[in-house]
């Protein structure tokens, strides 16, 4: 319908921005995290956001992917790890926390964008019901 | 004589008038009961979402959120139709 497209779209953009915050949460929880499945210490991940045609020429985001961010991470040296290398040296992840707070408040700003507009357009429908009452 | 002539095309306009406005009367009734079935199923599918968020099932808060504003907006639309059409009855029915 196409009184609720602009809610439907700004749905699709609440929803990306939680899943982004969820990767920033794993990385933030994964910040010194030594093991994984595939070796090595956690490696950092990132959302990539893709535009989604929605109807006439409007755009709705969805998530096309997490990929993980290919940086190296910081040698600590720690002999008495189990995970130090010959030389001692302990690979952690390449999480920067100071990095990670930064896009949380990116998340929580663009979240908090979309229910604006969500709020704009219910006032809007609102304010359009009141037209002709005395 | 002047009269009867002008009398009678006038007569046959307000006839076909009155019987092209017959159709659209059933139809707006059509109209109001596809708002009631849509402003409900809107509200139906807000209570679902709601129970699945409340059930843990769907974690999408924001969207049983906006479900429930859409629901709101039909019911709110719906009730200013209804209230216009008795607003149109009470006023035909003043009318003496």
């Amino acid at each position: 319908m196409d009184l609720f497209t602009a809610m439907d779209i700004s749905a699709s953009g609440m929803t990306a921005q939680r899943t982004r915050m969820n990767v920033i949460s794993s990385n933030i929880a994964n910040a010194h995290t030594t093991r994984t499945d595939e070796g090595g210490p956690y490696r950092r991940r990132d959302v990539i956001f893709r535009e989604n045609p929605f109807e006439n020429q409007l755009s709705a985001v969805t998530v096309e992917g997490i990929v993980n961010d290919p940086t190296p991470g910081k040698k600590v040296y720690d002999p008495s790890s189990p995970d130090a290398d010959d030389q001692g040296y302990v690979t952690n992840p390449n999480v920067n926390l100071m990095e990670e707070m930064v896009n949380m408040i990116g998340a929580t700003q663009a979240f908090e964008a979309n229910t604006t507009a969500v709020k704009t357009q219910k006032d809007m429908a609102l304010k359009a019901l009141q037209i002709g009452r005395n | 004589m002047r009269i009867e002539l002008t009398d009678i095309p006038r007569l046959q306009i307000e006839g076909n008038v009155g019987a092209r406005e017959k159709k659209p009367a059933v139809s707006f009734l059509d109209t109001l009961t596809d708002a009631v079935g849509a402003a409900n199923s809107q509200a139906v599918e807000a209570n679902r979402s709601a129970l699945a968020l409340a059930r843990g099932e769907n974690g999408n808060i924001h969207e049983t959120m906006i479900a429930m504003q859409k629901a709101d907006i039909d019911i709110r639309l719906l009730v200013a139709v209804t209230n216009k059409l008795i607003d149109a009855y009470n006023q035909l029915n003043q009318l003496r």
